[in-house]
């Protein structure tokens, strides 16, 4: 059931009246947000909700040992424990059958003819997010102070719906503290959560399908097509309609979480106002960013090591965010890009130094991440390679369609420098308006998202990974 | 819950609830598409009537051909010809609206006398409901009877595999015409949610299609909801209605000269699509059989309905290797190039390209 549903509409508005009229039994509002976390998940697939169950129990568990492990590095040693076997479940769910046939292909260029054993595992949907989380929840347990953790406590972190398919990644720190906290259960910011599920919607259903249905998909299902006008449309749609779907579906679970009374880590800032590719990764997929940092950077050595082996330790971090967002080489290309291009701003930064108006930054990093897009969206390197080829193309037209999405980036630009304001100046005039005008509106503002938004439901990109 | 956030709770419910009613002829197909109920059974006519009203404004230009089943009057043909001629049995001729080759019905044979020489036939058109779109860029391949002009129809796993046939064919058929009209979620069972008989007469008659290759089938094992009668899936009246709507489609593409491909269901995970795809498959083939059109097989590659299902296909340098994606319908990209392969072959063999 996704999020953009007619059917999560329905069961939204009779869920949360009667979770909000819980409000009384703290205990048994936690139990109807698992059950219904379940219940969500299982809409998708009930193999992977059976699953879920389990890898939940074995994190509990593992958390246990390590939040009552006496010293410290018994508690850390339990923790490499736990989190390299929720790391392998993923490994195995998800890569495996990449790697083995990557493989293969490599022991045959080798002339061994050597065939490796298949696992056929079917991966979990979110299953990228809830690992992540899960080894968020065991070094927490390995952080906090001996105590009894009841069950229920990673069941719920784990099932959380509004976090579980594609994120914000929820540090369980940050969760259980806002789940101790009295907001827990009430809505929190009503006018700032409807108004973030609109326009995530909005985002999502309306602008990000139009994109994708008159610049994207035709570019990277023909790619040999393409001439320079059209795959330049092809890349800069792509890079809006990516924004425009996962800061979308990041908005609504936001609004979803506030009515819940949690509030969700910040997953997005304006990333194409970035003026450089370190700026770009603190503002796209924030959390994703952040937890790679913690995770991933910061262990391997961070900058701790000198100048090289802080490179060498980026470029890792960026190869394993590639990866992270499935497993395929177009993944691993794109991570590497912005590796080289991380790598390379460093080296710049350190052997000239001179520093661009910010302007012509915002120009160079948005071009650049732009162009490390078509490996993200590209079936297949080859394909990539293809579209990237259509720039050498002179023979497009410049049509309407391509001044209407000029017209559609400069209004996005314009609108994101300045989207606090808007965000506020909305918010109030929701505050304001009550009654049969607000009815109106709403219900006009649905009407339209209905009438522009394609026929069925459209998938959100994320929810891939 | 606080008192504006009371209010604000309301005004949503209000605005979904009215959006409902006004909507209510695209939820019915939604919900007929994807859960197979409809919903209409419920509420009386006057209040379906303003959704209907939304989605006829909606469709108009989208449909400027009217649905196939509406289409019960063949259009009279005249052909004239020049010399004199004798006709003792006047030959059925078909003349398709699309090719000019196939009619169904000639009303009117005008003849000027006794054949002496091999007379020049000229066939007068009836004028078209539609006329071709000729603004586009396409105008001179669609002229051009030289250049293949191919048709895919089908689900999401058409979507998958008409891109990987076109960029091959467009290698050697620069100037084709390859229209992919495929659509996800669809079928020939929720016609009310997407009505594929239409759509592909609309859409070969636009584009002067020679060939259309279809691909469809998991979607379909469900009841078919026709007018106020339900035929259970699976049963005999299932298959007849299922097969009248197959028939539909091919009865066209006979009559218009358009050939078909028909592309055949692999081994699928799930227990109801498979026994699903068995009785279609059977269904496809013998229809195809009927017009003398390509069923185009994908079990001896794919894996038979008859085996047990397995997402992968043995090779004997590779060993295992994945042709099936985790939801036991679709295709990796090896699978696809399969299919592909299959549909590329059978599209060098037809007559016409």
């Amino acid at each position: 059931m996704s999020f953009v549903s007619i059917e999560f509409v329905f069961t939204a508005l009779v869920f949360y009246p009667i979770f909000w009229s819980l409000k009384t039994n703290k205990s048994l509002q936690v139990y109807f947000l698992i059950f219904s976390g379940y219940v969500l998940y299982a809409s998708w697939s009930p193999g992977s909700a059976v699953a879920l169950l389990y890898f939940t129990g074995y994190i509990w568990l593992a958390g246990r040992w390590i939040n009552s492990a006496g010293d410290i590095g018994k508690r850390r040693l339990l923790l490499a424990s736990g989190i390299l076997v929720g790391m392998v479940w993923l490994l195995v769910s998800k890569y495996y059958e990449f790697f083995r046939q990557s493989a293969v292909e490599v022991l045959l260029h080798l002339d061994l003819h050597i065939l490796l054993p298949v696992v056929d595992i079917v991966a979990p949907v979110g299953i990228s997010f809830f690992t992540f989380q899960a080894i968020s929840y065991l070094s927490w347990q390995s952080q906090i102070e001996l105590q009894d953790t009841r069950f229920a406590k990673p069941l719920l972190y784990l099932a959380f719906w509004p976090t579980h398919f594609a994120g914000p990644i929820f540090r369980a720190k940050d969760f259980f503290k806002q789940l101790s906290q009295d907001d827990f259960g009430s809505p929190i910011h009503t006018e700032l959560a409807v108004y973030y599920i609109f326009l995530g919607t909005v985002q999502k259903v309306v602008l990000a399908n139009w994109l994708g249905s008159n610049f994207v998909d035709e570019a990277f299902k023909y790619p040999d097509t393409q001439n320079a006008v059209s795959t330049l449309a092809a890349v800069l749609g792509y890079a809006l309609q990516i924004f425009l779907d996962f800061s979308g579906y990041t908005l609504i679970v936001t609004g979803l979480g506030l009515l819940l009374g949690f509030t969700l880590p910040i997953n997005f800032r304006q990333p194409y106002l970035a003026v450089s590719l370190k700026d770009f990764w603190r503002r796209w997929h924030i959390s994703l960013s952040m937890f790679i940092r913690d995770y991933v950077y910061i262990p391997l050595g961070g900058n701790r090591f000198g100048y090289i082996r802080a490179q060498i330790n980026i470029m890792i971090a960026m190869l394993i965010s590639g990866l992270w967002h499935g497993a395929s080489n177009t993944f691993i290309v794109w991570g590497a890009i912005h590796a080289i291009g991380m790598a390379g701003q460093n080296l710049y930064k350190k052997l000239i130094g001179i520093k661009f108006p910010a302007l012509v930054s915002r120009l160079m990093t948005f071009s650049f991440v732009c162009l490390a897009w078509i490996f993200f969206r590209a079936d297949s390197t080859d394909t990539a390679l293809q579209l990237i080829k259509g720039f050498s193309r002179y023979s497009g037209k410049f049509g309407n369609q391509h001044i209407y999405l000029l017209l559609f980036i400069a209004l996005f630009f314009i609108l994101s420098a300045r989207k606090y304001y808007y965000e506020q100046r909305v918010v109030h005039l929701i505050k304001l308006m009550r009654g049969w005008k607000m009815t109106a509106v709403a219900t006009l503002m649905i009407f339209m998202v209905i009438w522009f938004g394609p026929s069925g439901v459209p998938e959100f990109i994320y929810y891939r990974f | 819950m606080k008192t504006p956030s009371r209010d604000l709770y309301w005004v949503i419910l209000v605005a979904v609830v009215i959006n409902s009613m006004v909507w209510l002829d695209s939820l019915e197909r939604y919900f007929n598409a994807r859960y197979h109920i409809y919903i209409s059974g419920y509420f009386p006519n006057s209040i379906l009537l303003p959704s209907k009203i939304i989605h006829e404004v909606m469709t108009r230009n989208e449909h400027s051909i009217p649905p196939v089943s509406t289409v019960k009057v063949i259009q009279p043909v005249k052909i004239v010809i020049s010399q004199p001629v004798t006709l003792t049995n006047p030959p059925l001729v078909k003349i398709s609206p699309v090719s000019g080759v196939v009619v169904q019905q000639v009303l009117k044979i005008e003849t000027t006398g006794l054949l002496t020489s091999k007379p020049t036939i000229k066939i007068q058109h009836p004028k078209q409901a539609y006329e071709p779109d000729t603004s586009s860029d396409h105008i001179d391949m669609i002229n051009d009877d030289s250049n293949p002009k191919v048709l895919f129809a089908g689900d999401s796993m058409m979507q998958g595999v008409a891109p990987m046939v076109i960029t091959r064919m467009r290698k050697d058929y620069p100037k084709g015409v390859f229209v992919d009209v495929s659509k996800p979620s669809t079928g020939l069972v929720a016609m009310r949610y997407f009505d594929w008989p239409s759509k592909i007469r609309e859409e070969s008659i636009k584009h002067h299609i020679q060939v259309i290759v279809i691909f469809l089938g998991p979607n379909d094992p469900w009841d078919i909801f026709e007018g106020k009668k339900r035929y259970s899936f699976p049963s005999e009246s299932w298959e007849d209605k299922y097969r009248s709507r197959v028939d539909n489609v091919l009865d066209f593409a006979s009559s218009s000269g358009i050939r078909v491909i028909w592309i055949g269901l692999p081994v699928m995970r799930d227990e109801r699509i498979k026994k699903g795809a068995k009785i279609e498959n059977r269904i496809f083939q013998e229809e195809a059989q009927k017009y003398k059109f390509d069923y185009l097989s994908t079990e001896d590659f794919l894996g038979s309905l008859d085996e047990p299902y397995t997402k992968y296909i043995d090779d004997p340098q590779k060993g295992k290797l994945a042709v099936r994606l985790d939801d036991g319908v679709h295709f990796t990209h090896l699978g696809l190039h399969l299919i592909s392969s299959r549909v590329d072959e059978y599209l060098r063999k037809q007559e016409k390209l």
